[in-house]
C-alpha cells in the first residue's frame, strides 16, 4: 500500500512539474510563449522582433532589383516563393540572419533564404520597421502547407529559450507566376507594415 | 461433491495455548514487560515462558536489513541525481555569468566629461530637429512618424586601438537609436561615423562631430551611450539636459 501511494505521488508531482514549466514558458519569460503562431496580415512576436508577412506568392523566375543594371530572370529546378515581410526591433538594431528564416512544409522539410538574390534579411531598429523581399527555392510539391518560420536564435538571457515565429503562407500550388520582381528594402513610416 | 475429512486441524491448534487448567492472562490490562524484568512476585505457572504477552524485540531480519540498504541508497541516488541536475543546469551561471564583467557606464566629472579607456567625450548638444528637418546638400526626410535628431560630441582620444565608436540615444524604455543608421549617409555638417581614435596628421575630423540619428516621434532620449568593441568593458554614457 505504501509503494503504491509513493508512485501515485511521484504521478502527481510529474504532473505538478509539467503545468509549472509550461506555465513558466507561457507567463514568466520576458517574452512570452516560446513559439508564436501567426497569420498574413498580422504581427506576430519573435522577441526582440516583431514579424510582419504582409504577402506571399509562388513564381517560376525572379527578378532581382539593382541601381545600375536589371540582370535576366534566374530561374529554378524548384519554385520560387517570395515572402514580403517587414520587421522591427524592441531594444536595438538587429539583423535577422538568413539561417532563423527557413520555410517548412507540412512533412518538416526547410528550405533556407535562397543566397542566390542578395537579400538574406536586413537590419531594422527599435519600432523602426523595414520591409522587403525574401526569395526561397522549394520543392513543387511542398508549395501547399508551406509555414515561414521566424527564429532570431539570439541568446538574450543565457541558455534561456527564445522565441519564434511561425506564420503559415497559405499558398495555391495553382496560382504559380511567371516572373516576380523582388523589392529592396525600405524604411516604414509609423504604423505602416 | 466430497466429504469433508473427519478429522480437521483447528486454527487455533497450530499456536502455542497455555496449558489447560491456567488462568488466561488479560493482554489488554496488563502491560507487556518482558518477565525477567518485571520483578514482580512469582505466582502460579512462574518460570514458564510468557506466552500472550509480547516478548523480546526479534533482531533484523535479512529481509528487514536489505530493505533499510535499498531506502538509503535510494536516498543516495535522489541525492546525488539533485546535485548532478543543479550542476547541469547551473552552468551557464558559472562558466559566463560569474565570469563576465558586469557593463556599467564610467563616471561623468562635473564639466559633463567621461573619460574611459583613453577616450574622453562630452555631450556639445542633443537637439531635435523634428519631422521635416532642413538639412544641407541631401533630399532625405525622415519617414512620417520619425524626428530627426542632431547629436553633437566632442572627443579627445589618446587610445590606438579605437577608430570609429557606436553613439545612441537611449530613451526612457530601453529602446537604442543609434547613429547614422536608416538616415542618409552623406548630410553636409554630419560626420557619417564617429571617430574616437587618436587623429592621424591628414585627418579632417572635427574637433565637434555631429551626427544624425532617425528617432520614432514619441521617443523621449534621455541619453547619448558611446559604445566600442574596442573597450575591453563598460560604456559612456551622458545624460541629455
Amino acid at each position: 500500500m505504501r509503494r503504491r501511494w509513493m508512485i501515485v505521488g511521484l504521478a502527481a508531482l510529474a504532473v505538478v512539474l509539467g503545468i509549472a514549466t509550461n506555465v513558466a514558458d507561457a507567463r514568466l519569460l520576458p517574452y512570452g510563449p516560446t513559439s508564436s503562431t501567426g497569420a498574413i496580415g498580422e504581427d506576430a512576436g519573435a522577441y526582440p522582433f516583431t514579424v510582419h508577412v504582409s504577402q506571399a506568392q509562388a513564381a517560376h523566375t525572379v527578378l532581382v532589383c539593382c541601381r545600375f543594371e536589371t540582370p535576366p530572370p534566374t530561374g529554378t529546378d524548384g519554385v520560387w516563393v517570395v515572402v514580403t515581410l517587414s520587421y522591427a526591433t524592441a531594444d536595438r538594431p538587429r539583423g535577422a540572419s538568413g539561417t532563423g528564416l527557413v520555410l517548412r512544409s507540412a512533412d518538416g522539410r526547410e528550405f533556407p533564404v535562397s543566397n542566390r538574390t542578395g537579400s538574406g534579411g536586413w537590419l531594422a531598429g527599435p519600432d523602426i520597421w523595414v520591409r522587403g523581399d525574401l526569395a526561397f527555392e522549394v520543392a513543387p510539391d511542398a508549395l501547399e502547407g508551406l509555414t515561414l518560420v521566424f527564429d532570431p536564435g539570439i541568446q538574450l538571457y543565457g541558455p534561456m529559450p527564445t522565441q519564434y515565429a511561425r506564420i503559415p503562407l497559405d499558398l495555391d500550388p495553382g496560382a504559380v507566376l511567371d516572373v516576380i520582381e523582388l523589392s529592396e528594402e525600405q524604411i516604414l513610416g509609423a504604423g505602416e507594415r | 461433491m466430497s466429504e469433508p475429512p473427519q478429522e480437521q486441524p483447528r486454527p487455533e491448534a497450530e499456536i502455542d495455548t497455555p496449558p489447560r487448567g491456567l488462568p488466561q492472562p488479560e493482554p489488554a490490562a496488563q502491560p507487556p514487560v518482558p518477565a525477567a524484568d518485571s520483578g514482580a512476585a512469582p505466582g502460579p505457572g512462574a518460570g514458564a515462558a510468557p506466552v500472550w504477552g509480547a516478548g523480546p524485540p526479534a533482531p533484523p531480519t535479512p529481509q528487514r536489513r536489505r530493505a533499510s540498504t535499498v531506502h538509503v541508497l535510494q536516498v543516495i541516488a535522489l541525492v546525488v541525481g539533485l546535485v548532478g541536475t543543479g550542476w547541469i543546469s547551473s552552468e551557464h551561471f558559472r562558466t559566463v555569468w560569474l565570469g563576465s564583467e558586469r557593463d556599467e557606464p564610467v563616471a561623468v566629472d562635473g564639466a559633463g566629461a567621461a573619460t574611459h579607456e583613453g577616450l574622453t567625450v562630452s555631450l556639445v548638444e542633443a537637439t531635435d530637429l523634428g519631422a521635416t528637418p532642413s538639412l544641407p546638400g541631401t533630399d532625405w526626410q525622415p519617414p512620417s512618424g520619425f524626428h530627426a535628431w542632431r547629436v553633437v560630441l566632442d572627443a579627445e582620444s589618446t587610445n590606438p586601438d579605437l577608430f570609429a565608436c557606436d553613439v545612441a540615444l537611449v530613451d526612457g524604455g530601453g529602446r537604442h537609436f543609434v547613429a547614422n543608421l536608416f538616415v542618409d549617409s552623406f548630410v553636409d555638417g554630419f560626420e557619417w561615423t564617429f571617430s574616437c581614435g587618436v587623429p592621424e596628421p591628414d585627418d579632417d575630423v572635427p574637433a565637434q562631430q555631429a551626427l544624425l540619428v532617425l528617432v520614432p516621434a514619441d521617443a523621449e532620449p534621455t541619453a547619448v551611450e558611446i559604445t566600442s568593441t574596442g573597450f575591453s568593458s563598460g560604456y559612456i554614457e551622458l545624460e541629455i539636459d
